[in-house]
């Protein structure tokens, strides 16, 4: 566990998890709150939000080893209530699950497929992550990592690409400060770093008890989104502006595509961030639909058994096809918010206190 | 059952064989009368040197039956110049040495038999030549051959040292092979030593006429495309191999050797790789990755930017690609299938046909179908264009089970790229590699050193280190 060769690929997990819609629809959400160019200091504050957060859970995950927050739940406040808080979580992850590829369905729509219905783009998505969701838990790590360097290339390509076409006046006034909207800023920016609360997911399989090495996985994993996030942050700002970047519904893929780069074989490059960017959408799906399984298994007590697996994958599907627009689809966003809140402190909070409890019982 | 009762009979051991031979004709057999000892010479014609049997056994024996000297049955090996001469105490492996073209002699006194084999092997055989299908540029030319001693020899003369060990094991009900695990005391881990010793103990088959036939017998995976072992005729391949601590298998009469586990970046490597400077091979290591994924993904992106995405092709190019393409009647998928169907079965044509006719196919192919599909319109030129480098870059690929298994998924990308353009083709990607990832070559992971990742392994991956030289790592 100390050593660099065990915690690499659970960091990769929670990068390749955390990192998703939000490095899209984050710089819009964020400047029609904000609204400031130094907005980038509501992300760094809300990674440091989520990474107290992710600490707490720790705290609660470390009391009970190689054990999932859906076998701990129904040992600390009764059998019941500890289905019924796996059941939310387990709906928590299918949300996300399904918000996720909604709006990668609309981009696709948007920039690759005008014509394809939206079922037939999200139908081979589920489909092929039900595939490699079958294959278990380290293979769904090897996959991570395998992808996770060309991510990191096409992320660094893109930034080398769009350094050309920032305007410094749209960065200016720095380090303007405006303590209350920036503030505001963070209720946002922290629901972008979600995906570290599959520690209590992961922490099944791999012993994640000492302090020093969790906290530096976590802190390395929170920390490297941060600072991609903050990256892009900069680059939109720069390249868009904060007045375009309000009323521009997908930034980062309008920035992209305003990357001109003459004689290569293609110009247009959001093809190019879009090929990754959809790859980090895939992992972020794998890692909630996975957890929404192991979660309604160890729920219901049942195995993990294909039929399971497809019956996840259906609800993911038809809660995604809900939404009947993107404005719609957004509104659904707010109430997934308060189902994070829900799952991301609400219950490692009570079944921390509830941990002391028993163990004074004891 | 057979064997078995043969075994117990205590009735003249000759006699049992040629029954076991349906008195074939080529079983011939020899009656020397010794004083007092009666020797009988069994060996099949064909396949024993009729020279070695008069020079080293006929001849001594003859000439001492002239001396007075009493001699017992247990002198006659002393008396054979022969390095090997072996005691057979099981009657019932009589035949496999005279299959292996030793000599049987039968020292019988009164009631007594014992049975000895000479090892008098005459076997046609060629040259260890360059394999044909792997040529090097520079680096040893020598290759396996059909004959599982020859190869013993050749990786001995590669790997010399007194921790290279064989293990013999036999396989087949009706006819046996046999079959060899070849590996490095102390490099190889016991764990795969023994699921390879598991695997081939397991086979139950009536006979293996190749490693071809062997690899499919011992593969888990009888449904990917992929090939599970490694397949080299390459002497220095397989000792590169066995020094990271891999496990060689040699199987009797195939020039073709396996090596397990093997990970897709060893299917990549050719040995000229190790024989150049790092900083020319590492480049060559990148071309050999970059046509793979070529051969693999172009003519799939090709249409799907084609019939998707106009407007991600440059203006310029969109327009003359545009020309080319007018007055082809048919969706640029079902041109692409036809080119490629049209290639695969020349590539096929090519390799059948004799040398010198197989030339006149290329030309056919090349200037006839492909000039004139071109000039009636049937294809756009820029797809004869695609199809063809696409081909080109699947020749380059140093393995050529992976370029049969690429040239196999190529169809499984067309078909989502023509579906659903780049996304199809990304989500084709993700079903692939989700395969290469939950793909296991005895119980190692296909896709090492890129998942599980090991940074510190990637120095002999897409490129070649140089400290890579002269060390090896191991698996």
């Amino acid at each position: 566990m100390q050593n660099n060769q065990h915690s690499l690929p659970i960091i990769i997990f929670f990068i390749s998890t955390i990192i998703g819609v939000g490095i899209v629809t984050l710089p819009r959400e964020t400047a029609s709150v904000v609204g400031q160019p130094n907005m980038w200091i509501s992300v760094i504050l809300g990674g440091i939000v989520a990474f107290i957060n992710a600490l707490l859970i720790f705290m609660l995950m470390k009391k009970y080893p190689l054990k999932t927050v859906f076998d701990i739940a129904p040992e600390l406040v009764g059998k019941w209530f500890g289905k019924l808080f796996n059941l939310v979580f387990v709906c928590y992850t299918i949300a996300i699950s399904a918000y996720v590829i909604r709006t990668m369905a609309e981009i696709v729509n948007y920039y690759l497929l005008d014509k394809t219905p939206k079922i037939v783009v999200l139908l081979v998505l589920v489909l092929s992550c039900m595939y490699l969701v079958s294959s278990g838990l380290p293979n769904i790590l090897l996959f991570f990592q395998l992808y996770f360097p060309i991510i990191l290339f096409m992320f660094l390509l893109l930034t080398l690409l769009s350094i050309k076409n920032i305007e410094p006046t749209h960065l200016r006034p720095i380090l303007y400060m405006d303590g209350i909207d920036l503030l505001k800023g963070v209720n946002s920016t922290f629901f972008s770093f979600v995906g570290y609360e599959l520690l209590m997911v992961l922490s099944g399989e791999h012993r994640l008890t000492r302090w020093k090495p969790v906290a530096s996985i976590l802190g390395i994993s929170i920390g490297s989104v941060c600072f991609i996030y903050v990256l892009f942050f900069i680059l939109n700002i720069g390249v868009l502006s904060i007045e375009e970047l309000k009323v521009i519904t997908f930034p980062t893929i309008e920035m992209a595509k305003a990357i001109e780069f003459q004689g290569f074989f293609f110009e247009r490059f959001e093809l190019l961030f879009l090929f990754g960017w959809i790859i980090t959408i895939f992992t972020t799906l794998t890692a909630y639909y996975y957890s929404a399984m192991l979660g309604f298994c160890k729920t219901v007590n049942c195995k993990k058994t294909f039929l399971i697996n497809a019956i996840i994958g259906l609800v993911i599907l038809i809660l995604s096809l809900l939404p009947s627009g993107i404005t719609e689809l957004f509104s659904y966003g707010t109430y997934l918010n308060y189902l994070s809140y829900a799952s991301l402190i609400a219950i490692p909070l009570l079944l921390f206190l509830f941990s002391f409890k028993k163990g004074a019982m004891k | 059952m057979k064997r078995k009762r043969f075994v117990r009979s205590s009735s003249l051991v000759e006699e049992q064989i040629k029954l076991e031979f349906h008195n074939s004709e080529d079983l011939k057999h020899k009656t020397i009368q010794l004083d007092g000892l009666t020797l009988i010479l069994l060996y099949l014609d064909d396949i024993s040197d009729r020279m070695v049997i008069q020079k080293t056994i006929l001849s001594p024996l003859l000439t001492i039956s002239k001396d007075d000297t009493k001699i017992s049955p247990t002198d006659i090996p002393d008396l054979i110049p022969m390095a090997s001469v072996t005691n057979i105490e099981d009657h019932s492996t009589i035949s496999r040495h005279l299959m292996d073209g030793c000599t049987v002699l039968i020292v019988r006194e009164t009631t007594d038999d014992h049975v000895y084999s000479v090892k008098t092997t005459y076997s046609v055989k060629r040259s260890p030549d360059e394999p044909v299908n792997e040529p090097t540029i520079s680096g040893p030319r020598d290759g396996f051959i059909e004959c599982i001693q020859d190869n013993k020899a050749l990786l001995r003369t590669h790997l010399k040292t007194s921790d290279l060990l064989f293990e013999q094991y036999l396989v087949g009900k009706d006819v046996v092979t046999s079959i060899s695990i070849t590996y490095l005391k102390g490099k190889a881990s016991e764990t795969l030593i023994n699921e390879v010793r598991n695997r081939i103990t397991k086979i139950e088959v009536d006979y293996i006429t190749d490693a071809g036939v062997l690899e499919q017998l011992i593969e888990l995976n009888p449904l990917s495309v992929f090939p599970e072992l490694t397949s080299t005729q390459h002497p220095t391949k397989v000792a590169n191999a066995l020094l990271e601590g891999r496990v060689a298998i040699m199987t009797d009469g195939s020039p073709t050797v396996l090596v397990a586990p093997t990970t897709l970046n060893m299917l990549l490597q050719a040995p000229d790789d190790y024989y150049f400077k790092w900083i020319p091979a590492s480049l060559l290591r990148m071309l050999s990755y970059f046509t793979a994924l070529i051969s693999v993904l172009l003519p799939a992106a090709y249409i799907s930017l084609i019939s998707f995405h106009h407007g991600l092709i440059p203006t310029s190019l969109a327009v003359s690609l545009s020309k080319t393409r007018e007055g082809v009647p048919f969706p640029s998928v079902i041109e692409a299938f036809i080119m490629e169907l049209t290639i695969e079965i020349l590539r096929e044509a090519g390799v059948r046909l004799p040398k010198p006719i197989g030339s006149t196919v290329s030309i056919v192919g090349a200037i006839v179908i492909g000039e004139t599909a071109v000039s009636s319109g049937i294809v756009s030129p820029m797809m004869v264009m695609v199809i063809s480098f696409t081909a080109i870059c699947s020749f380059a690929i140093p393995n050529y089970q992976l370029s049969l298994a690429l040239r196999t998924i190529r169809f499984f990308f067309l078909f989502f790229a023509a579906m659903l353009g780049v996304y199809g083709l990304l989500i084709a990607i993700f079903i692939v590699t989700t395969h290469l990832i939950k793909l296991r070559s005895f119980s190692s992971p296909y896709m090492e050193p890129f998942a599980p990742i090991h940074f510190k392994r990637w120095k002999d991956s897409i490129i070649r280190l140089y400290y890579r030289v002269g060390k090896r790592t191991g698996i």
